[in-house]
């Protein structure tokens, strides 16, 4: 992912967050309209209010970074951003590693939360090479433990 | 309130010290409770209020003075652990160390962890020692004031620290603000306190809301895992690991930041359900805007990590007084303390200095005794712990994913909250790849619901006459502030780096 990039790649960027803020700032407003008016004064002291608050603020100030997105030409640059962010290295270490622990979430549950958190421990450092196989098995093992026994058993703590 | 009854408890307080370090039993439960705070505080998810209630069945079967000491000795040792993993690791133990990250971190990365770790030790041991003290000498102003604040205060009070936070947290206050703002819309997800109206409450779990621990597990632990380790090689602690390096001379220069602070935390912890969360930002804010080298302030500036430091901890004291003599809770652990003190048959309220004299004295001296024992022992311990946590953090990352995982799942024990965790985390992750401070996020995250409900209590409560609501004097002080807030926050950014 860019991070230290271009001008032109960091305008691309302000101007997407600015839409996508934008965007949610507009759904707050349309939800928050849509919650029943009640008490003495409907709208003020409707559920709604706060949200409502909220959401126009938080339009405010989404127009702000995207309007400085439109000035630096962002707009114009946002193909290309997003084409060529597949092409970093660090992206795809991001999406690995995002995948990893998504998936621990998503297993929980599904099976046993000990055999969960040694298989998410070996994958990951098996990718990120932390040293040998016994080096591996030997943290992988250790912190398993100390997750999902040790602490749980302090704490009383029911587990997934 | 009598002042008799004040100088009765101002004169008790030194044999009430005496009384509790010379007695076995409590000094025994006491460092129990500062070694599990320690625990607790340093293992993300696992907050000091969890810990503070697990606990609290096993305490009724304890004296009062071994119960007490045991809560105590938690909270205190919890509130200063949160602020250890905000530096070493980058991820704050609990909320209130959020501010801690800003300065805490960039210090340890510049090989100065120990320096660091030693003035977190020094600022929140005077933090605790100044609160409380301030407590007892100010305990009928602070009272009054107490009783002063109504819930258009409160409201305007959560607004100051998301400006605060906001314009304070990034680079751009822009940027902050809209972390905040969206993390007062995160916390409005859920069954509404007024009228019971499920806001975006799309599916059952929504209709429960956004529990604050796991978001604060993904926004600062998970986005952490994400940004660190997708570097192919992760940055590694420079310096050498060894025992904190206690720096008075520090402490000493930065005294008048430590007196504001602690001001500060008095002043804020005593409202009820916020204070912890906004003092650090408040007391980090003033801290920038008196220092002779605001510019610092980020990059790894002592005088700042001393502010947000001793406010967390002074914000105890304040957070004491409401408890005490009102019997309102000033904050989640005192909320605990609350409770234990029904069980143990003692009435908190404004007869309590009547009812149980020295109890109040009693009480500070036991957060004394707290403070003195865990920063000796952090300090004695700080050796094996820092060299833990500056182990490569290929090995300490994906750890810490495990224990926020256990954590979030441990906040309500349901799938939700961990995949709460998990989706905050990405969020977390995207938010700071684009200059989004997580921090204004959290704290809109945990103080949301507070706003939320005075602010729509205090309308319901004006609604015949809304023009009296804006000109209560104390909110208008506080609107006079928020103002300042807003017009000063980008100035006081452009002098910070014109000045670079």
């Amino acid at each position: 992912m860019e991070e230290h990039g271009s001008e032109g790649q960091r305008n691309a960027g302000e101007f997407l967050a600015g839409i996508v803020l934008v965007g949610f700032s507009i759904f707050v407003i349309v939800e928050s309209l849509r919650m029943p008016q009640r008490g003495p004064i409907p709208y003020v002291l409707s559920p709604g209010f706060l949200p409502l608050l909220l959401g126009f603020i938080l339009f405010l100030l989404s127009t702000f970074v995207l309007s400085e997105g439109i000035r630096g030409g962002g707009h114009r640059k946002l193909g290309m951003w997003l084409g060529g962010i597949s092409k970093h290295e660090e992206f795809w270490r991001w999406l690995i590693i995002l995948l990893m622990t998504g998936g621990y979430t998503f297993v929980l549950g599904k099976i046993p939360f000990w055999m969960a958190t040694v298989a998410y421990f070996l994958a990951i450092f098996i990718y990120l090479r932390i040293g040998g196989p016994a080096r591996i098995a030997m943290y992988a093992l250790g912190f398993s433990l100390f997750v999902s026994y040790v602490l749980p058993k302090l704490f009383e703590m029911p587990l997934p | 309130m009598s002042w008799e009854l004040i100088i009765q408890e101002w004169r008790l307080l030194p044999s009430m010290f005496l009384h509790v370090i010379t007695s076995p039993g409590t000094v025994a439960t006491l460092f129990l409770g500062t070694l599990i705070g320690l625990v607790v505080g340093v293992l993300p998810g696992l907050t000091i209020v969890m810990a503070m209630a697990l606990l609290l069945g096993f305490v009724f079967r304890l004296p009062l003075e071994w119960g007490l000491a045991l809560l105590i000795g938690i909270e205190t040792g919890a509130q200063f652990s949160g602020g250890f993993t905000a530096i070493m690791i980058n991820i704050p133990g609990t909320p209130a160390a959020a501010a801690t990250v800003l300065d805490g971190f960039p210090l340890a990365k510049q090989g100065r962890a120990r320096e660091a770790v030693g003035a977190v030790i020094g600022a929140s041991f005077l933090g605790e020692i100044l609160g409380e003290l301030c407590t007892l000498i100010f305990l009928p102003f602070v009272t009054l004031l107490a009783l002063k604040l109504g819930d258009w205060e409160i409201f305007l009070v959560t607004v100051a620290g998301i400006i605060i936070a906001g314009a304070l947290a990034g680079k751009n206050p822009i940027k902050g603000w809209i972390a905040g703002v969206a993390g007062l819309l995160f916390a409005m997800v859920g069954m509404d306190a007024i009228w019971g109206y499920p806001r975006f409450g799309y599916t059952i779990d929504l209709v429960k809301g956004i529990n604050f621990v796991p978001a604060l597990i993904g926004l600062f632990g998970l986005s952490e895992v994400f940004m660190v380790l997708k570097e192919k090689v992760p940055y590694q602690l420079t310096g050498r690991p060894g025992r904190a390096i206690m720096r008075w001379d520090l402490i000493f220069r930065h005294f008048p930041t430590i007196v504001r602070a602690t001001l500060v935390g008095v002043g804020i912890g005593i409202i009820p359900g916020i204070g912890e969360a906004v003092s650090p930002w408040v007391a980090y804010d003033w801290a920038k805007r008196t220092s002779r080298h605001p510019e610092e302030f980020g990059k790894g500036s002592f005088e700042g990590l001393i502010a947000a430091e001793t406010a967390d901890n002074a914000t105890s004291g304040g957070a004491l007084i409401p408890t005490l003599v009102l019997g309102i809770p000033g904050s989640g652990p005192t909320a605990i303390l609350l409770a234990a003190l029904f069980i143990y048959g003692v009435r908190p309220g404004p007869t309590l200095l009547i009812d149980r004299p020295g109890f109040v004295a009693f009480t500070v001296a036991l957060f004394w005794a707290g403070a003195l024992m865990m920063r000796i022992g952090a300090w004695l311990l700080s050796s094996l712990t820092i060299r833990l946590l500056y182990i490569q953090r290929e090995l300490i990352l994906p750890l810490a994913v495990a224990l926020g995982v256990l954590g979030a799942w441990g906040s309500g024990f349901t799938y939700f909250d961990v995949m709460t965790a998990f989706a905050f985390g990405v969020l977390g992750y995207l938010m700071r790849i684009r200059d989004y401070p997580p921090a204004p996020m959290v704290l809109g995250i945990l103080i949301g619901k507070i706003a939320d409900t005075s602010l729509r209590r205090a309308l319901l409560t004006y609604s015949n006459n809304l023009l009296s609501m804006f000109l209560r004097p104390a909110g208008l002080i506080l609107i006079a502030f928020v103002i300042f807030l807003l017009v000063s926050g980008r100035r006081i950014r452009g002098r910070a780096v014109a000045r670079t």
